[in-house]
């Protein structure tokens, strides 16, 4: 019993990742924060590569087939290189160390 | 035997940091350290295993860290450590019980840090899987812990 529920449990985080987010449907726009501000916001619909240079240090996030990664970045963790591909509204990509939030929206 | 610990507990930490577990959710680790944190709650008084607890943060931070690390870490370990002497006080509550609750308190810790940092609404939405994964880890740690705790109170008494 005891066995069964954390194997759900460890199921039930894994899967999280695609329930929590992404119910409200495909997005268009890419909205990209540093420090908490708005730093530039992009179409999802052209592919583009976008630099973020920063103090904190660099990341670059790129747009392609609808959907939204992050490439490369020179943080520590590599955490943020590791959340994947977004297209969904509400969904982000997050640097920590660098302060980097991208978040899907659905309209300009 | 402060001392002990606390050598123990950098050096759990510092091994955790070298095997890279790649977890679904960012920030995610196991928090190996906080099996020594537990362990020495029901061995040590509770001003000893905040200077434990205390001392860990300081040294790992500044040896192997950098300084956010060093804040998400305290406020984690100091929410954590809280949480757990209140629960270690309540009746029904093992030690599984307790690491349970610091495991989850020292996410809920490390998050609140995040979000000052970023502030963005939407990191709320990490909230659920974190405390999701704080859940498990300190499960797993308590269990590691109740387990150990026999031995360790073992060799304590031969002081």
């Amino acid at each position: 019993m005891l066995v069964l529920s954390l194997i759900g449990a460890v199921l039930l985080l894994f899967g999280m990742r695609y329930f929590l987010w992404g119910h409200k449907g495909i997005g268009s726009v890419v909205v990209i924060y540093t420090d908490g501000t708005e730093f530039a916001r992009y179409p999802l619909t052209e592919n583009a590569e976008i630099v973020v240079e920063q103090k904190s240090g660099r990341n670059v996030l790129c747009i392609e087939d609808g959907k939204v990664f992050m490439r490369e970045a020179d943080c520590p963790k590599q955490e943020c290189v590791g959340m994947g591909k977004i297209n969904r509204i509400e969904q982000t990509i997050v640097c920590l160390p660098h302060r980097v939030v991208v978040e899907i929206r659905p309209d300009s | 035997m402060c001392g002990i610990f606390a050598s123990l507990a950098m050096i759990f930490g510092y091994l955790e940091m070298l095997l890279p577990i790649p977890f679904p959710v960012p920030g995610m680790k196991l928090g190996v350290a906080n099996l020594v944190i537990v362990t020495g709650l029901y061995v040590l008084r509770p001003q000893e295993v905040a200077a434990i607890s205390l001392i860990r943060i300081v040294l790992s931070a500044f040896l192997f860290g950098t300084m956010m690390s060093f804040w998400y870490s305290l406020a984690g370990g100091a929410l954590s450590f809280l949480v757990m002497c209140g629960v270690k006080k309540l009746k029904g509550f093992s030690a599984v019980g307790v690491s349970v609750s610091g495991g989850v308190a020292h996410n809920i810790g490390q998050f609140a840090v995040a979000a000052a940092v970023i502030q963005n609404r939407m990191v709320f939405t990490y909230l659920p899987p974190l405390i999701l994964a704080g859940t498990l880890t300190g499960l797993l740690m308590g269990l590691l812990a109740s387990a150990a705790l026999p031995a360790v109170k073992q060799g304590m008494n031969g002081r």
